[in-house]
């Protein structure tokens, strides 16, 4: 044990200092967050200065309306956003209005111009003639005031009130409430599915990251031979169960430096779009399921004896613990599916259904027993497959072996 | 003293090392020899306690309750350490886990390195280091731990005339102090010169072992040794050779078992400027070939 704990903190120490360690660890979340979270930024960039646009009408007039509708978008300064200008030619003729809608818009007296036109009662053409490209939020906001300026219009065409409407069909959002133990809670749907995962979805990440280092080394270990020396040191178990250590302790100082960023960086904005209704479990489920991974990934990752072969080792196992993010959508959809209590049986995947499950429905304590025990066994499983795998690989250099070969490894006493 | 009794490894299809058996005592040199392939480092393999074997027993001191891991220091054949890593760490983390103490690594570490010449370099990374360098930094490591058992694998491949000689000085003081080493190694040269007893391997079965001044007695015959200027492969036919190793500068023939050794000479003068002509006890070398030979009949 003394001697796992030493290689453990070996290789603890010399992986931490590595930089796409670092790099993954400090710069990557910032990345992450900041994707995440740009676009509700963006959205709420205010607007600096008043645009004119132009507006030619042809068989309708409700340019009054469609301003009217568009006062809702204010500058930073209280000033509307959108002024609209009626353009208009002495015949209406179609070429006469693009020339005069290109002049203006050359002498920047607008931005662009609205082509409106009734062909019948229900039928129209709506275009927004511009020089650059626009902006898509305008075209969002022109598209919505002329869609209701027109729907009103048409609902006045067969005697009905649009207020009247409005106020008829206002629709209803569903308030979801959780009855636990606890009580009575409150529950957001959308933040706990985007707790989740974000949870599983780090779990992977770090996952992918540490197993790389690990196989890496390991590859390392095996090229150099130094894997005689430390052998003639502390035996194979001692040597895996170090590594085992090392490596989840990697992973858990990547996820608590994450947890930390995100709570220094963003703390209020990043709980307003994540909770978890059951952290206590869910971390007991991540630690287990991290280290039932990194157990198996060691057993695996040993039998890589160059760095190409570590490669393609570590894209199948980038695979394995992809599985279980392709897999949560069928929680998303329905938490309570068949599948997914099925899955949650499943090693590979107990770890990521259950953190999903325990946090979207209500989990019996005798699942949430089970699937931990499960994962326990699994732990002690994947330490005996690996350690068969890891005992002759570590030793045989040269090439990769097959599938035959690996069997008559774990067959061996 | 070291007690290897019939150590048998078996691999699939292959018998790897076939009742092997053997005694080292303390300050000993023991040469573990043989061509490659023929089991020497499924034999340390099995002494370092990596790989199990099927049968045999190995005695320490005439006990099987010892921990190899920690009295035992080990120099692969293939080299290489944590090139990223400071040499210090990485002695300090070779030592830690033969389960020294920390303070006491540290010590064996600074003797070492200034006894080598470099305690300059104790906070440098390995790969700032010449490859010479680099090797000598892996024999401390193997003897950083201040093991009672030290085994060597071709400790002397890929070193320089110089620090050859030093990583002798540090084998010569290692075993003054009563200690036993094993020594695996081609160059029989170098086992002729250090070591006290040899086994010599092939195929997995030992077809020599014993003192080395033993086994020159018991092969009961003598070499022959000429030197000459124009020695070429045209020794090879004369009748009475059975096998010729020829040098630079000299041949050592392997003679059938009845010569006249006047006539040989005599024939030898009729084609090749002979300078010297010398009988004596033969090489290991030789010995190493002709066993392997015969045993491969």
């Amino acid at each position: 044990m003394r001697k796992a704990i030493q290689v453990a903190k070996w290789e603890y120490l010399e992986r931490i200092k590595n930089k796409s360690y670092i790099f993954m660890t400090f710069i990557f979340p910032l990345f992450i967050f900041g994707l995440a979270l740009l676009p509700a930024l963006l959205e709420n960039e205010e607007d600096v200065s008043t645009k004119v646009i132009g507006i030619f009408e042809k068989n309708i007039s409700v340019y009054t309306e469609i301003e009217k509708s568009l006062l809702e978008y204010k500058t930073r300064d209280g000033q509307p956003t959108y002024i609209l200008r009626k353009i208009s030619t002495d015949d209406n003729d179609i070429n006469k209005v693009t020339e005069l809608g290109s002049k203006l818009i050359k002498e920047k007296a607008i931005e662009g111009y609205i082509y409106l036109e009734k062909v019948s009662t229900d039928s129209f053409i709506v275009e927004y003639y511009t020089e650059k490209f626009a902006a898509l939020k305008d075209i969002a906001r022109f598209e919505k005031a002329i869609n209701h300026v027109l729907t009103n219009e048409r609902l006045k065409l067969v005697n009905l009130d649009p207020e009247k409407i409005k106020e008829l069909t206002k629709s209803i959002s569903l308030k979801l409430v959780k009855l636990s133990e606890k009580g009575k809670e409150k529950f957001e749907t959308e933040k706990v599915f985007l707790g989740t995962f974000f949870f599983i979805m780090f779990l992977m990440i770090s996952l992918i990251m540490s197993a790389g280092l690990l196989v890496r080394s390991v590859v390392e270990e095996k090229s150099n031979r130094i894997i005689e020396i430390l052998l003639s040191s502390c035996s194979t178990n001692e040597l895996m169960a170090g590594k085992i250590f090392g490596l989840s302790a990697l992973g858990l100082t990547q996820i608590f430096v994450w947890i930390v960023i995100a709570i220094s960086a963003g703390g209020p904005v990043i709980l307003n779009y994540i909770q978890l209704q059951d952290f206590g479990f869910s971390l007991i489920y991540f630690v287990l399921g991290y280290i039932f991974y990194a157990s198996l990934f060691i057993g695996i990752g040993s039998i890589a004896t160059n760095e190409q072969e570590s490669q393609s080792i570590m894209s199948i196992l980038s695979m394995l613990v992809m599985l279980p993010i392709f897999l949560s959508s069928i929680i998303f959809q329905n938490p309570e599916s068949k599948l997914g209590m099925y899955l949650s049986y499943f090693p590979l995947t107990t770890a990521s259904m259950m953190t999903m499950r325990i946090n979207l429905i209500e989990v019996s304590l005798v699942e949430k027993s089970v699937t931990l025990l499960i994962l326990i066994l699994s732990i002690f499983g994947s330490i005996w497959f690996s350690g068969k795998i890891f005992r002759v690989a570590i030793l045989s250099y040269g090439k990769i072996p097959n599938i035959s070969e690996i069997i008559n490894w774990l067959k061996s006493k | 003293m070291l007690r290897v009794i019939n150590l048998h490894k078996e691999f699939t299809n292959v018998v790897a090392v076939d009742n092997l058996s053997f005694e080292i005592n303390e300050g000993e040199i023991f040469g573990l020899l043989g061509p490659n392939g023929a089991g020497k480092t499924t034999t340390i393999r099995c002494l370092l306690n990596i790989i199990q074997p099927d049968r045999g027993e190995i005695l320490f001191n005439g006990s099987k309750e010892y921990d190899i891991k920690n009295i035992v220091g080990y120099l692969p054949e293939e080299r290489g350490l944590y090139t990223k890593s400071r040499i210090i760490d990485v002695l300090l983390y070779l030592g830690e886990l033969k389960g020294r103490s920390r303070s006491f690594v540290k010590e064996q570490a600074t003797y070492y390195l200034k006894k080598l010449g470099m305690e300059d370099t104790v906070n440098r990374k390995v790969n700032e280091l010449s490859k010479g360098n680099q090797q000598k930094i892996q024999i401390i490591s193997a003897l950083i731990s201040d093991p009672q058992i030290l085994i060597l694998d071709e400790p002397f491949s890929g070193l320089d005339p110089i620090n050859q000689e030093l990583v002798r000085d540090l084998i010569l003081e290692f075993i003054n102090e009563g200690k036993i080493i094993i020594l695996s190694t081609h160059q029989m040269e170098l086992a002729e010169k250090l070591c006290n007893k040899i086994s010599l391997i092939n195929k997995g079965k030992q077809i020599l072992y014993g003192p080395l001044n033993e086994i020159k007695q018991k092969f009961g015959r003598l070499n022959l040794y000429i030197k000459g200027k124009n020695l070429d492969e045209g020794l090879k036919n004369f009748s009475e050779f059975e096998t010729v190793d020829l040098y630079e500068n000299y041949a050592e023939i392997f003679l059938k078992d009845h010569f006249n050794s006047k006539e040989v000479l005599q024939k030898l003068l009729m084609k090749y400027e002979i300078t010297s002509f010398e009988l004596k006890e033969p090489s290991l070398h030789s010995i190493f070939v002709m066993s392997v030979k015969q045993s491969g009949k």
